[in-house]
């Protein structure tokens, strides 16, 4: 709505006014012209629009009707509509709730680590130096690395008994005996959330490099000529800056942190303990064939997702307002 | 998250149908762990030309609970690709409403051929739905040049196999051999640990379930067992077994690392191979007793083969069952690949038993055999076992401090709960 407005008065203005009454002036070309614009932009989003109903929308639409079902893996034609049976035996599982709490905690903690460094590695990153393209390229290698490959490898390497993390610990004196990284649950949650930083931190580090990027020379040279400090000019003027890029990045994180499913299913034992929101649903879903429990399981977890996007963006809308 | 998964999932569904495009031919879909795909491979062609029509092995994924996830996601898509699958001890009656009833291809009396405990493993409500196609059972691995070196003989109960794990283990570490372990088994939360814990529970004396099927998870002797285990750990059991399935374990204890291994047959042959650490010095015995008038125990795994419902040629795929499940193509497999074969006749003959690792040591035996409760929990199967894993994890995790007592009693509440009420037993 808003465009058409301003496109609407732009033609206005550039329309020689004086020469066309008025009516004629506004009315019909106004129209044709929209239309015509409209009809295009229908035209070139179709196949998009196509696609998306396709692989987002009936996917969507399809596990939520079926969340209401008892629908079974062996048997999908029978099921029958349940009410919200299944989401009361959701919310009252314990092993629900367990990961429940361990997806949020994960997604907390893993989202401000990446974010740390992530922000260390771009401003060093966004200085010249040289070898800077090598650099930029080499710490992209854990991202690039398929998740299940890279938490296969992790797993060899921190495995208890032929790992070498333990060796190299071991001969640092950081630690005394070796430990069991991934099959300890003390542990097993530390080591998702290190794996997980390890292999994102490039990603968190390339967004905010291009955030970097685009801020403005000028207010560099300002503060160069006003002698500013470092750190003043950094929580002063590049992070306010920065906060729309830190923004996008973090939600980016967070939304795949809460789905987590491969790095936990591959790295540690698999038992309630340490499952995901994700682990959980795919259990259900196929490993017990409840396909009415799996979905519902699963669009709690698209709501939970939907809700902390809106959360963010309004709070980032907020932020950006009140800079 | 949900669209991404689903998407994955009819990706999946398109590229694996995909690969097995129809071109006429009867598809197989058998296991690949080692050389098994070569093996069925071969079967395959020596029966398709003996039947006289094209048939065609095609790789299932490993992993039994991935493997069950591929198998139902055709089931559920009803698809005709595959016509024979190789499925696993546990899953006749979780698959019984896809699989084709054997009966009118196969007579009572070549079932008869069959070890008795394994048709009636695939038999559910009269129906034979897989003839079986090779045996899997628990056993004992242990070091028989450290049992030599210090004098011990192989252990006959647990309470002994955790004395000598620790004397060796303490002396072998004095000696320089600073990661040397106990005992290493299959302590995943997977299925892998409700075979485990299935064997110490018989080994005491008890099972999950009692003869008619009442839940037995928390019974005295049960609770017993699992102390024991629980108070190893990190004592003589490495903390890092929590997260070993049968790979694992091999590799602990074939990198020299452990006394004793629990596991299958199948590492036998890799453990004394040329490059093998411990080459020449591995030994097989049952699993122990649990004290001394416990049981010997060895969990019964071991792969089927079954005709689905949607097979275009159900005779042609019966056919083809009977052939690989035969007498020649058995045999073959059992000299080719030590692979423990499921026919009385192959059973009792010696120049066979020598060739396969099971027989060859343990003789055909199957007293000491147990099953997992698949019968009694039918569909609610994998549920059940996943309620058992997590729990025996889970106390397992806690080590000496955990209350076995409770975890068995909040187990055993679980499994009265999941288990079906109306259930056929025999």
């Amino acid at each position: 709505m808003t465009m058409h407005t301003t496109v609407s008065s732009n033609f206005e203005e550039d329309l020689p006014s004086k020469s066309i009454p008025k009516v004629r002036r506004t009315c019909p070309p106004k129209t044709n012209f929209l239309a015509q614009k409209s009809y295009h932009a229908w035209l070139f989003l179709a196949p998009v629009i196509l696609v998306l109903l396709c692989v987002a929308a009936w996917p969507l639409f399809r596990t939520i009707s079926l969340s209401f079902t008892d629908a079974d893996l062996n048997d999908l034609a029978s099921a029958g509509l349940i009410g919200f049976e299944n989401y009361a035996f959701i919310l009252s599982d314990s092993e629900w709730q367990q990961s429940l709490r361990n997806t949020i905690l994960f997604a907390l903690i893993s989202v401000s680590l990446e974010t740390i460094f992530g922000l260390c590695v771009a401003l060093l990153l966004n200085k010249e130096f040289r070898g800077r393209f090598i650099v930029r390229t080499a710490v992209l290698v854990p991202w690039a690395i398929p998740t299940v490959v890279s938490a296969k490898m992790w797993g060899w390497m921190l495995h208890d008994i032929y790992g070498v993390m333990n060796v190299i610990f071991l001969n640092l004196h950081i630690i005394s005996t070796p430990l069991a990284w991934t099959a300890d649950s003390s542990l097993a949650f530390f080591s998702v959330v290190m794996v997980d930083v390890w292999k994102t931190t490039p990603f968190m580090a390339l967004l905010l490099l291009a955030g970097l990027q685009m801020l403005p020379k000028e207010c560099y040279e300002a503060s160069k000529v006003d002698g500013i400090h470092p750190l003043k000019l950094f929580t002063k003027v590049t992070l306010p800056l920065l906060m729309p890029a830190l923004i996008v990045a973090v939600i980016f994180r967070t939304l795949d942190a809460l789905r987590i499913f491969d790095l936990i299913y591959v790295l540690t034992s698999g038992s309630a303990e340490t499952m995901s929101m994700s682990v959980y649903a795919r259990q259900q879903l196929f490993d017990f064939q409840n396909v009415g429990v799996g979905s519902a399981a699963s669009t709690i977890l698209f709501i939970i997702i939907a809700f902390i996007s809106i959360i963010y963006l309004y709070a980032g809308k907020k932020i950006q307002q009140d800079a | 998250m949900k669209n991404i998964f689903l998407s994955l999932v009819t990706l999946a569904l398109l590229s694996s149908t995909a690969a097995v495009a129809n071109d006429g031919s009867l598809k197989i879909m058998c296991g690949s762990v080692g050389k098994e795909f070569s093996l069925c491979m071969a079967g395959v062609k020596t029966c398709s030309q003996k039947l006289g029509f094209n048939a065609e092995a095609v790789p299932a994924v490993n992993g039994s609970n991935n493997r069950f996830s591929l198998y139902s996601q055709f089931f559920a898509g009803k698809s005709p690709d595959i016509s024979i699958f190789q499925i696993d001890v546990t899953w006749p009656a979780l698959l019984e409403s896809h699989l084709v009833d054997l009966r009118p291809y196969v007579s009572e009396a070549e079932t008869k051929e069959f070890i008795p405990l394994l048709i009636n493993n695939n038999t559910i409500n009269e129906k034979v739905l897989a003839l079986p196609w090779f045996i899997d059972v628990g056993i004992l691995y242990y070091r028989k040049d450290l049992l030599e070196k210090y004098n011990k003989p192989v252990p006959q109960t647990w309470e002994e196999l955790f004395d000598t794990a620790a004397y060796i283990q303490k002396a072998e570490r004095a000696a320089g051999n600073k990661n040397m372990w106990g005992y290493v088994f299959q302590g995943k939360a997977y299925e892998g640990l409700t075979v485990n814990a299935m064997e110490w529970l018989k080994s005491f004396g008890t099972n999950f379930y009692d003869a008619d099927g009442n839940v037995t998870v928390n019974s005295l002797k049960a609770k017993e067992a699992l102390k024991l285990f629980t108070s190893n750990i990190g004592k003589t059991i490495p903390i890092g077994v929590l997260n070993y399935a049968e790979e694992d374990s091999r590799g602990t204890f074939q990198s020299g690392n452990a006394v004793f291994m629990r596991n299958w047959p199948y590492s036998y042959n890799l453990a004394q191979a040329k490059n093998s650490q411990i080459k020449g010095k591995v030994g097989l015995s049952p699993l122990p007793k649990g004290g001394k008038t416990g049981n010997y125990a060895g969990a019964l795994g071991g792969w089927q083969l079954a005709v689905s419902k949607y097979a275009p040629d159900k005779k042609k795929a019966a056919a083809m069952v009977k052939c690989l499940t035969g007498y020649t193509e058995q045999k073959r497999r059992a000299i080719e690949g030590g692979y423990t074969p499921t026919r009385n006749a192959l059973h009792a003959d010696k120049s066979i038993a020598r060739k396969t690792t099971y027989l060859k040591y343990f003789g055909s035996n199957t007293d000491h055999f147990v099953q997992r409760p698949s019968r009694v929990t039918g569909r609610k199967y994998n549920q059940i076992s996943a309620a058992i894993w997590n729990a025996f994890h889970k106390a397992l995790s806690q080590g000496s401090k955990a209350n076995t007592s409770n975890a068995l009693d909040t187990l055993a509440k679980k499994m009265k709960n999941l288990t079906p009420k109306k259930q056929v037993r025999k």
